[in-house]
């Protein structure tokens, strides 16, 4: 099998093909990364190479400057642009939904008292990723863990678009990818969620505010996601890339 | 993109810059995850609700603090500290039997201004004693933020905490 597959493949799960197509001019220039991040969450001086952006970097970089300007709407859809990436940042501690939801939300209400002192995108998701993880340590204390386990989830489960030849593929795809993302060790487990939340500019800025070590992700694929696709690519029959 | 024709099959090396696999990857580890653990479907409703609430143009009192008193026994109380620049409104939040929650509350300077507890459904009014202290009882727990209002002068409000 080759990586030429990956058209082919992409044709038959359409959800791919607009990201591919959308993004696809951006992805020879990330190799420069991110600088690296500042080392404490009050300071949030990171600066993004210009050419190392994308569109949703963009549309964040919009959202944050009418946020900071006190228009209503830009905050409105910031936290409606960010709020899965701290939703998956605070599930991946092991924090049941309800813990989530408030942690998400006291994350987002102080960054209000925070606002003025963060001037790009890397540096709010930065602090966002970081305040979420730190409030999400606090509420975790107060409870037992929850971790979703590797038997719930896609086992069982179909996805309703397309033919049913299609159908099946896709939900053996996902049955395949959820069980090798459990098969990776935990913190990679939740690096490779989170990270895929994030907008691809702030990879390595969000890798290192998980407590990874640098190059985890971005702009080297990092040992985490090297070892996923591993383990897609060696299935061979029905493979995945 | 033909990027990816001509690679070699084998491992995938960590230390190669990310490709469109990995971003399609990524793709679908989103999906995945979108799917089988999404956030409630209300709450980016409830963080605009939360964040327009606190968002109102009234000065922001700072958190100072935020202590768990703990030091009897099975003593929950939570001491947090506002700091503005007119007052300081310091509270004491300790859960009821009942599940609800009582604030004790030290306005400084002390005063007898009016204090407003805001949450998403209802809003309850006190008045502080003239030493500057008022209670507000029974109040259910989540997300809420007290607003003093001076007879004289701005009101200001507390950022919305989880009570």
């Amino acid at each position: 099998m080759t990586y030429r597959e990956v058209s082919p493949r992409a044709r038959r799960l359409p959800e791919y093909q607009g990201t591919t197509e959308a993004e696809g001019g951006t992805v020879d220039r990330l190799g420069a990364g991110p600088s690296s991040p500042p080392a404490d969450v009050h300071e949030q001086g990171d600066r993004i190479p210009e050419e190392n952006t994308d569109d949703r970097y963009e549309r964040i970089a919009e959202l944050l400057e009418a946020a900071r300007s006190g228009r209503p709407d830009g905050m409105d859809e910031l936290v409606e642009e960010l709020t899965p990436l701290l939703w998956h940042v605070a599930r991946a501690q092991g924090l049941d939904h309800t813990s989530c939801a408030d942690v998400v939300q006291t994350t987002w209400l102080n960054l209000l008292r925070s606002l003025a002192g963060i001037h790009t995108p890397s540096a709010l998701t930065a602090w966002l990723v970081t305040t979420t993880k730190r409030e999400a340590w606090r509420a975790r204390d107060a409870q037992r863990q929850e971790l979703p386990s590797a038997e719930e989830g896609f086992a069982d489960s179909t996805v309703d678009e397309g033919t049913p030849d299609q159908q099946v593929l896709a939900a053996d795809q996902r049955k395949r990818l959820w069980q090798a993302v459990h098969r990776l060790p935990l913190r990679c487990q939740e690096l490779i969620r989170v990270v895929a939340f994030t907008p691809r500019p702030d990879y390595g800025v969000v890798a290192a505010r998980l407590g990874m070590p640098r190059g985890s992700i971005g702009p080297t694929r990092g040992r985490c996601l090297a070892k996923l696709r591993d383990l897609l690519t060696s299935e061979t029959e029905g493979g995945w890339v | 993109m033909g990027v990816t024709t001509m690679r070699p099959l084998g491992p995938a090396s960590a230390n190669e810059p990310l490709d469109e696999v990995d971003f399609l990857i990524l793709d679908q580890v989103r999906e995945l995850y979108t799917q089988a653990d999404p956030p409630p479907v209300d709450l980016v409703e409830r963080i605009r609700l939360a964040v327009s609430m606190a968002g109102a143009c009234e000065p922001l009192a700072r958190r100072r603090e935020v202590l768990a008193a703990g030091m009897r026994g099975t003593d929950q109380r939570r001491l947090i500290t506002f700091d503005a620049e007119s007052v300081t409104v310091m509270i004491s939040v300790q859960p009821n039997r009942d599940g609800t929650v009582r604030i004790d509350g030290w306005l400084t300077p002390p005063a007898g201004h009016p204090v407003e507890l805001r949450t998403a459904r209802i809003r309850m009014r006190t008045t502080a004693d003239a030493d500057g202290r008022f209670v507000l009882d029974g109040v259910k727990p989540g997300t809420a933020q007290l607003v003093v209002r001076p007879l004289r002068g701005r009101s200001v409000t507390t950022p919305a905490i989880v009570l």
